[in-house]
């Protein structure tokens, strides 16, 4: 029984630490999710990496594209302005986390608009000549903690799941070529049981000490 | 009809500013009487409070922070719904519409027993959306399956009557736009929407 299933976990070789940008997006610290949060961040620090924990809401992260930024969004000379901050801790990532509940099958408001304010032209992604060119090359590794209201066959048979595409497809092809993109979702949460809410940390805490 | 316009484009000469007043006017020529929700110029916030979150599940008390926009939707019979394709889906402000005011007990309602869920807008026959991407049509559709139409017209759309008609008029490919191409889009706007 070599490899095989029953075999136990071993720890990933330890390889060198890395700067890692979590990014959370809910409204209260006494929620599930805040406690996903504390999870992933700790689990991060006990692996040796470094962490930048970005919270959205408590930060006052605005959310709405203002017009200035709009007529400035193509120009990367002045497109960051507004979140230069933001940009700044987003470039020194070389792992980036997002914990999030899934709302109406997408991401919540605020960290929608932190995709559509900071993952920018001349950010995340240079266009040249009609083409995307990756920007977030530094990122070498990318997780994804969720929480849906809805079961998995609505979420995957009935509505497709977009928001997995738009970031295991939309945002992995902007990081580097070969980055390592884990995807965690707990569905049904409309009706959550204890069980399984400690049953999805456990996963989330073995996932991350080999990420 | 009684149409609920709901638009997202914070520049006021932008294309999407025109396909929105192509929708509001020819709305209003067909006779239908429109509310047109602009929501930049309404400063709404996106992001669902605290507050909120906590009242989220509690029917009745759930909708206090955002009365007028829960009214709007449900004195509508039709929707129609006017943003660019940012990030593969709607705009913060808009998706925050979503978020804050689509909420259980008035847009749908779960059955405490289990069970699928109910559409509670059963009220709204009509569902009309007019979009852009920036991204050409084969990217969209074959490489990232459309995520923004699948969320309003799978996701969403079953919220409202069982058979609203609905459809998606988008404009792909709007960096490599031309003044006819946007022209001809407009004039499909057009054509939908007097049909609506």
């Amino acid at each position: 029984m070599i490899g095989g299933h029953d075999a136990p976990r071993r720890p990933k070789a330890p390889d060198t630490p890395l700067h890692v940008l979590v990014l959370w997006a809910h409204p209260l610290e006494d929620s599930f999710n805040a406690r996903l949060c504390r999870t992933v961040v700790e689990c991060l620090e006990q692996r040796g990496h470094t962490v930048d924990c970005h919270d959205l809401y408590r930060e006052r992260f605005q959310a709405v594209m203002t017009a200035e930024e709009r007529l400035a969004y193509h120009d990367p000379d002045r497109n960051q302005a507004a979140v230069a901050s933001e940009v700044a801790r987003l470039r020194r990532a070389e792992g980036l986390v997002m914990v999030y509940p899934t709302w109406n099958f997408g991401v919540p408001a605020i960290l929608k608009g932190y995709l559509e304010r900071v993952l920018i032209p001349g950010v995340a992604f240079h266009l040249t000549d009609g083409s995307t060119r990756a920007g977030l090359t530094h990122v070498r590794r990318l997780a994804f903690i969720t929480t849906y209201g809805a079961t998995r066959s609505v979420v995957k048979g009935l509505v497709g799941d977009p928001v997995r595409k738009v970031m295991l497809r939309g945002l992995r092809r902007l990081c580097a070529r070969d980055a390592d993109a884990r995807w965690l979702a707990l569905y049904d949460m409309n009706r959550p049981t204890a069980q399984r809410c400690e049953r999805f940390v456990r996963r989330v805490e073995s996932v991350l000490a080999t990420w | 009809m009684r149409v609920l316009v709901v638009y997202a484009h914070p520049v006021n000469d932008s294309f999407n500013a025109a396909v929105h007043r192509t929708v509001v006017d020819t709305l209003t020529e067909a006779g239908h009487a429109v509310t047109d929700l602009d929501l930049y110029e309404a400063g709404f916030d996106p992001a669902m409070s605290d507050e909120e979150r906590r009242v989220y599940h509690s029917i009745g008390a759930n909708t206090a922070a955002v009365e007028p926009y829960v009214a709007q939707l449900q004195e509508a019979e039709g929707l129609a719904l006017c943003f660019p394709t940012w990030w593969y889906g709607l705009p913060a402000i808009l998706k925050g519409w979503l978020d804050r005011v689509w909420l259980p007990g008035i847009t749908f309602h779960l059955p405490p027993d289990g069970g699928r869920i109910r559409p509670g807008l059963t009220n709204i026959r009509r569902f009309g959306v007019a979009t852009t991407t920036g991204s050409p049509w084969w990217f969209m559709r074959l490489y990232m399956a459309e995520p923004a139409k699948r969320v309003l017209l799978r996701g969403i759309r079953p919220l409202c009557a069982p058979d609203a008609k609905h459809f998606w008029l988008c404009h792909y490919s709007m960096d490599k736009s031309t003044p006819e191409t946007r022209a001809r889009h407009l004039e499909q706007v057009k054509r939908a929407f007097q049909r609506f």
